[in-house]
């Protein structure tokens, strides 16, 4: 795993495009196995990939993850269909008891209104390759 | 208050496929055997992501309007495999937060979570 220099904070995946429409929420009721018309708070799932460019980027590897949080903060209610862009950047990596703790946010706003729509944070606990950074 | 719990299907390994089809995640630990092994699981896992939508379908089911939901968070504690059976349940209400957790067949928490509503 490469360790970003504190330089490089906050280091910035590529914007992501994303549409939210019927056909995608019907995705999620089905593997939810959910019948329901409710938009599916997770759906905004699909923001994240932009976490997964950086970790791979950083060579992360997906053996060494001990535990993750994702946390969503909610904003403008979403109407469908809507597009819109996220942005995903990883904020730092704090080193602690043999363990790499990396704090990605993740904000995705609609292209029309330009509101946010969700704001996501995503914590990812890597067990440490060595004992020292 | 009583305790109000939710019980879900079976993982099914058609269910991880669809959430990876869903959520664009296509990690080979979510699709293929021999790689999740060559990474050190017993095999296929299920996306931790899956198992915080299921939190929300259990908070939906047991009335909550989501359309009123402010935050979500959850922290992923174990991994699922398909045939697990999972069941959620709500540990405590207190000003509008919702704290739920959920449990696999053999009582072990796969996911503790927390919604917030307006």
């Amino acid at each position: 795993m490469r360790i970003p220099e504190k330089t490089e904070f906050p280091l910035r995946a590529r914007p992501q495009k994303w549409v939210v429409d019927d056909i995608q929420i019907e995705k999620f009721h089905k593997a939810l196995r959910w019948n329901t018309s409710i938009l599916p708070p997770t759906i905004y799932s699909i923001f994240l990939s932009g976490v997964f460019e950086i970790v791979n980027d950083l060579k992360v590897d997906w053996k060494n993850l001990l535990h993750a949080t994702q946390a969503f903060e909610y904003g403008e209610p979403l109407s469908v269909p809507t597009e819109g862009t996220a942005e995903t950047v990883l904020k730092d990596v704090k080193f602690r008891a043999k363990t790499y703790w990396m704090q990605f946010e993740t904000v995705a706003t609609a292209n029309a209104s330009r509101a946010v729509v969700v704001r996501s944070k995503t914590l990812l606990l890597v067990k440490a390759e060595s004992e020292m950074p | 208050m009583s305790q109000r719990i939710f019980d879900f299907e079976p993982i099914t390994l058609d269910q991880i496929r669809d959430y990876a089809e869903a959520s664009g995640d296509h990690n080979q630990i979510h699709l293929n055997e021999d790689f999740a092994k060559a990474a050190g699981l017993p095999g296929i896992i299920a996306h931790g992501m899956l198992s915080m939508g299921l939190g929300s379908r259990a908070l939906s089911m047991w009335g909550y309007d989501l359309s009123k939901l402010k935050n979500y968070e959850a922290k992923f504690k174990e991994i699922v495999r398909p045939g697990d059976l999972l069941r959620a349940e709500e540990v405590r209400q207190s000003h509008g937060q919702i704290d739920l957790r959920i449990l696999n067949q053999n009582g072990i928490e796969i996911l503790v979570a927390s919604a917030k509503f307006t």
